[in-house]
């Protein structure tokens, strides 16, 4: 495998924790990119994939709770998380500034977690060669 | 199906035309749009519930990939009857979407 050249990934999840396998499919990922000695320049939550921002996920003790394990590895690598902010405020993810600005009495996105616009979106479909999405399953 | 691939990360990037990703089942729509776009030259790489079709028969030449850890989580053997399949960890998964000219994600 080492013939293979580093290359850096966008990854994109549109799938929501517990609901579809995206978001433990793309760390899986995410974790053999980095050990290959790949870049991950980004991750993008989109659609229903914002959920896995929320830090008011309550997962049973013995279930993964992915909102942390995507918390811990983004923080480790440093990797900027971005859950779109449109997909997000509709699903009620409201981050800190959020929450003042539409009068709410919480909120549950917090750092390594950011809402940002497509902008960022836009620069990352730029700047990284790869992009890799990692959607929803079509139930059965 | 491929009978002259190996399951080895740098043997195995940049032959393929077009990395398709499917994670959809068998039956949906997505899957049958998948198989119906595949050429030969490409490679399907099955994941998640897509891991299924190995279990229900699978008719395309081009090269096939099954996730192993998504094929075990089912209970599906490696192959499961099908020849030519090749089972691969993440770690290869990386190696033949970091090699893939283009990718797409069904």
């Amino acid at each position: 495998m080492s013939a293979v050249k580093p290359v850096s990934f966008t990854l994109v999840i549109t799938g929501a924790p517990y609901v579809s396998q995206a978001p433990q499919t793309a760390l899986s990922f995410a974790r053999a990119a980095v050990s290959a000695g790949h870049a991950i320049d980004r991750v993008f939550l989109y659609g229903d994939g914002v959920h896995l921002a929320s830090s008011l996920c309550c997962a049973p003790s013995d279930e993964v709770n992915w909102h942390r394990e995507w918390s811990d590895f983004i923080a480790q690598q440093q990797i900027p998380a971005v859950a779109c902010i449109a997909s997000a405020l509709r699903r009620g993810l409201v981050d800190d500034g959020e929450a003042r600005r539409y009068e709410r009495d919480a909120h549950n996105v917090q750092p390594p977690f950011r809402l940002l616009g497509l902008g960022e979106w836009v620069e990352s479909m730029t700047s990284s060669s790869r992009v890799l999405y990692f959607q929803p399953g079509g139930g059965h | 199906m491929s009978e002259s691939s190996v399951a080895d990360g740098a043997g195995m990037a940049s032959r393929h035309a077009v990395l398709h990703i499917l994670n959809k089942p068998p039956g949906h729509a997505r899957t049958h749009l998948c198989l119906a776009t595949l050429a030969a030259t490409d490679a399907l790489v099955l994941i998640e519930d897509a891991v299924l079709a190995l279990a229900s028969g699978l008719d395309t030449s081009a090269a096939v990939y099954a996730l192993g850890p998504d094929l075990a989580a089912r209970g599906l053997a490696a192959d499961n009857g099908q020849t030519g399949v090749i089972v691969i960890d993440y770690e290869e998964l990386v190696a033949l979407a970091a090699g893939a000219d283009k990718t797409v994600s069904w």
